[in-house]
């Protein structure tokens, strides 16, 4: 023990805010990483991989930091440079490229389940929101403390964190059993009906957190009712002045009432079916936390009103039910001493670069669970913690170990001590982006590039309307679009050409090749699958979108003299690698058979290796 | 308890976890040969080689199609009352071509959905269950791929002509969802090799990709290289397969074709036909736009067309050509509408009481189940929850109602949850 602390003083000496551990500690925490995986290893007589070459690092490192393969320039720029400090380089160099931005979208979309197209609502601000705190390299415990506490409305600039509710719309049971599962590794969905059969969440347990986001209200119509009522005096409102009708009327004000609203009451009532001994159904049972630190609520009436965090425009009446519950649960889950964050998003990002979980599953784990290497686990917590929830800085530090740096294990099987990295499928997206890489000079333009988001325009247009002009908007909307140009700016947008996966819509229609390569339905967290099924052979076989003739390589390939160096220029700019010498014999006997090198292309686009990430 | 779970190799893991929700939930986890054998002997059970679904989308309004009310005025008066081939049975104007096939058809006027937005009351059609944020239910279509393919032939036994939507494996993953045929004048995307390749070329090009792979397994072989062996494989017979031909409906009459009628539902259903005979178990064909909050009667007449002549030539050929005894025609939406007509001449959703209906694998024909008001508002008599219509297909077809899969986090589920067949409409 004494050991540690003297180490992590070392480490991080006087560093408070570390954004950038100085570079001497840096390489301090990596090779301590290093030393703890060792003994890890030593431990159980197992020895680590051997070095990983040159060239399947590169690859590696493009598919896990930026999510596509190398362009044939890049993997040309990275081979020449003969510096010793070339891979800790390229390392900091492609964190910092709008491909990272990207990428971590892709994986926080699938984790948030966060859609494009929410429940009668547009997602467009609450991505916007997600990928915005990417790219400024939000701390995440703020990034998830801004989620669980957020309020207001949808489309306001800036408020795009909202859509952590307004995406589960009238679930906010399955809302909840999510947030335990993706910030607390804590799986109580069974206890959501029932005492959960094999673990130890009781109904009870379920309810008390429950508490916490009760009372908490999404896209609630006619919220105001006085704006509603004026609005359709001053337009042609239908006949009769039946509620149901006005409803549909008034649809287009929608955007002024989408969002979340409440700061939680604290308080919730046990399901009608209550079956146990300890409560009645029904009966009302106060926020509480099954682990870590207890949290107390102050229940005087005056709190919620008063540190409510937003107050829509036409709020008249005080919240004296709400005390601010969700900000109190946002406190406690985000908490260092919270026994589960810091583990459950240290377990996350480790597999997000090592390919296989630090501690156990994703979504599951017991608070004792410390994984194959606890004394690794116990120091990756406290490096996150150190790094104050720095995720890019945290995983950057991976990357640049040498347990990172080695072969890939083909496959696991039981416990594993990390003899290196884990061989995995590309995922659908970095399937995607490496083919649009191979089809365009620069995939990565436009990445989250300043975004006009309609709806956030509607919002602000109609938030400033007065009655009468409110009026008038009800009656043509999409008249009201035209007038405002939004229409003209959306045409711009469908010039744009192919993009990342990251910038089309989340996730994509059923049937498109990302869907079909198992893209995240976004319905359940990590929803994304890397299995082979016959669709995706169809697709890669058949669709003549991914032909030679179609990738901006083909100029470049036709120029070359002999085929020896056609052939050498396709692995390298497909598999990230130069041909070895059997191949080489294979493909100029196939050459000689009759095939073109656009046959070669296809070959070697449909290969295993290319959908590998090695 | 866990640790032990993590050492567990998956095989092990999930018959522990069986083991305990049985134990501890009281479950019967698989059903014995008996109570299989049970199920197969009662009447009807298992005739229903295939099942046609046909899914119509958007909540049709039950009380202008199917649900005939003689005291509600407004419907009587704008979608009328036909006299069928099934005494005593009327259906509404719009469906003329249907009404001669109702002395085929079990129609249930009973139905209640729980829930009543689309998404949500489509989900529980289609799954049995109702949607939650933590799971993904598998679609009937499978279930019955992994409980009851027709392993006789290369193409999956769940298709899914047109319509929008998951592919439904759920839980069950890709390998058991439906292969979907987006046009039924295409067939399936991507099946055959570029036009610009010659068939030559083309096995050269899976010669040289297998050498290739040879290579790399040198390196590197594991379940995801082994895996997409076989897929390329299957995909490589699929686009030589004789079966291929089920999707071509051009094989059929021009005149066959307009009898279906020629439009991208017609020839879905045209299509489906073709797939029963190949012996695809389960087929969804989809018809929507039925969402009528305003002016229902400016648009239910026009779009009942395509319906009604689609739905009654798939009922003629499948009489005709003997398959109907073997094959489950479904009729089915997601909910009704109310039965009172709103302010801007629509009717809004209404679940608690709307009609579907069944027909042929030994469907007794020309009668109704269940009873709602004279208005069409409320359900008087044999309620059918959803499940329970689920339950009712997955006894045609012989499937096991007991048989319990679990969700990756060891949940148990059901084909059709906790439903009960309808077996006296057999």
């Amino acid at each position: 023990m004494y050991n540690k602390v003297l180490l992590l003083l070392i480490l991080f000496g006087g560093v408070l805010y570390a954004e950038k551990l100085p570079k001497e500690s840096e390489q301090k925490v990596i090779s301590y990483i290093d030393k703890l995986v060792a003994q890890g290893l030593a431990s159980k007589k197992l020895r680590a991989n051997s070095r990983v070459s040159d060239e399947v690092f590169l690859k590696r490192v493009y598919l896990d930091i930026v999510g596509r393969i190398p362009t044939l320039s890049e993997y040309e720029s990275f081979m020449s440079d003969t510096s010793p400090e070339r891979r800790t380089k390229l390392i900091d160099e492609l964190h910092e490229s709008p491909g990272y931005i990207s990428h971590s979208f892709n994986y926080w979309a699938g984790a948030l389940r966060a859609k494009s197209s929410l429940n009668k609502s547009s997602g467009a601000n609450y991505l916007h929101f997600i990928k915005t705190s990417i790219a400024e390299n939000k701390p995440y415990d703020k990034f998830v403390h801004e989620l669980i506490s957020s309020e207001g409305n949808m489309y306001k600039e800036g408020n795009g964190a909202v859509g952590y509710y307004v995406r589960d719309h009238q679930m906010p049971l399955d809302n909840l059993a999510n947030t335990m599962q993706l910030f607390l590794a804590t799986s109580m969905v069974c206890a959501q009906c029932h005492d959960h059969p094999y673990k130890k969440w009781s109904q009870m347990d379920f309810y008390q957190l429950a508490a916490f986001t009760n009372g908490t209200q999404t896209n609630t119509q006619g919220t105001d009712q006085k704006i509603s009522s004026m609005a359709l005096k001053n337009s042609k409102k239908p006949k009769s002045g039946k509620q149901s009708s006005n409803n549909q009327f008034l649809k287009p004000l929608r955007v002024l009432f989408q969002g979340v609203y409440n700061s939680g009451t604290g308080k919730i009532n046990l399901p009608p079916d209550y079956d146990y001994d300890d409560a009645k159904p029904n009966q009302e049972v106060k926020a509480g936390v099954p682990f870590g630190k207890p949290v107390r609520i102050d229940y005087d009436s005056k709190n919620g009103a008063k540190k409510r965090v937003f107050t829509f425009k036409f709020d008249k009446g005080g919240y004296p039910n709400n005390v601010n519950s969700r900000k109190y649960f946002a406190d406690w889950i985000v908490s260092p001493e919270n026994p589960m964050f810091t583990k459950t998003i240290v377990n996350r990002l480790w597999k997000r670069v090592m390919g296989i979980e630090l501690v156990g599953e994703l979504t599951d784990m017991k608070e004792s669970e410390m994984g194959p290497n606890p004394k690794l686990t116990q120091f990756l917590i406290t490096v996150m913690k150190k790094l104050k929830y720095d995720q890019k800085e945290f995983m950057k530090l991976i990357y640049k170990t040498q347990v990172y740096q080695r072969m890939a294990t083909k496959e696991v099987k039981g416990k594993y001590y990390f003899n290196g990295p884990v061989v995995k499928r590309m995922s659908a997206e970095q399937i995607y982006d490496s083919l649009l890489s191979l089809k365009i000079a620069n995939p990565d333009r436009d990445i989250n590039a300043p975004q006009y988001i309609e709806v956030n325009f509607v919002y602000r247009a109609v938030s400033k309307m007065s009655y009468k002009e409110l009026g008038k908007y009800l009656e043509d909307p999409k008249a009201f679009n035209v007038i405002h140009g939004s229409s003209k700016s959306s045409k711009k947008k469908n010039k744009k050409g192919p993009m990342r996966a990251s910038e089309l819509k989340s996730p994509t229609d059923i049937g498109s090749m990302l869907r079909t390569f198992g893209q995240s339905s976004r319905e359940i967290i990590d929803d994304s699958s890397l299995e082979a099924n016959i669709p995706q052979a169809l697709t890669m076989m058949n669709d003549d979108d991914f032909a030679l003739k179609r990738s901006s390589l083909a100029k470049r390939i036709n120029s070359e003299q002999s085929l020896s160096k056609k052939i050498e220029t396709l692995f390298k700019a497909i598999l990230c690698r130069k041909p070895t010498s059997s191949e080489m014999d294979i493909l100029k006997r196939y050459s000689a058979k009759g095939l073109k090198i656009e046959d070669i292309y296809w070959s070697l686009i449909n290969s295993h290796e290319f959908k590998l990430r090695m | 308890m866990k640790e032990l779970f993590n050492k567990a190799d998956d095989f092990t893991r999930r018959e522990m976890v069986k083991g305990m929700a049985g134990a501890f939930l009281g479950l019967n986890i698989i059903p014995t040969r008996a109570q299989a054998q049970a199920t197969k002997s009662l009447p009807g059970a298992g005739k229903a080689k295939s099942v046609i679904y046909i899914k119509v989308t958007g909540g049709l309004s039950h009380v202008d199609s199917f649900d005939i009310k003689e005291k509600n005025k407004d419907a009587l008066k704008a979608s009328g009352a036909l006299k069928t081939s099934a005494d005593g049975i009327r259906v509404s104007k719009h469906f003329p071509k249907i009404a001669k096939h109702m002395d085929k058809v079990a129609l249930i006027n009973s139905m209640f959905n729980t829930q009543g937005a689309h998404r949500p009351a489509q989900y529980l059609m289609t799954t049995g269950y109702e949607q939650r944020g933590t799971v993904i239910h598998p679609h009937f279509g499978a279930w019955v791929n992994k409980l009851g393919k027709n392993k006789s032939i290369d193409i999956p036994s769940f298709v899914k002509v047109g319509g929008r939507g998951a592919l439904g494996g759920g839980f069950f993953g890709s390998m058991y969802s439906a292969l979907p045929v987006a046009d039924p004048k295409i067939g399936l995307k991507d099946i055959k090799k570029p036009s610009s390749v010659s068939a030559d070329t083309f096995d050269k090009r899976l010669a040289l990709m297998d050498e290739l792979n040879r290579e790399i397994e040198k390196k590197v072989k594991n379940t995801t290289t082994d895996s997409y062996q076989h897929v390329y494989k299957d995909a490589v017979k699929l686009m030589n397969s004789k079966d291929l031909d089920a999707f071509n409906i051009n094989k059929e009459s021009a005149k066959l074709q307009e009898t279906y009628g020629k439009n991208n539902f017609g020839q879905s259903c045209l299509l489906a036909r073709r797939l029963v005979e190949k012996g695809v178990r389960f087929i969804e064909v989809t018809h929507g736009d039925w969402d009528h909050h305003f002016g229902i009667y400016d648009e239910f007449a026009d779009n009942a067309v395509n319906l009604d002549q689609g739905v009654a030539a798939l009922m003629s050929d499948l009489s005709s050509r003997g398959l109907l005894d073997s094959t489950l025609v479904v009729f089915a939406t997601e909910f009704g509408r109310s039965s009172s007509l709103n302010s801007r001449d629509g009717r809004n959703h209404h679940p608690i009481a709307y009609s579907c209906w069944l027909s042929g694998a030994g469907i007794k024909g020309g009668q109704v189940y269940g009873k709602t008001d004279d208005q069409g508002e409320r359900i008087v008599e044999n309620k059918v929850k959803v499940p329970d219509f689920n339950a009712t297909i997955a006894y045609a077809m012989g499937l096991p109602l007991n048989h319990v899969e679990h969700s990756p986090e060891g949940r148990p589920f059901k084909i059709s949850d906790k439903g009960k067949p309808l077996t006296m409409l057999f």
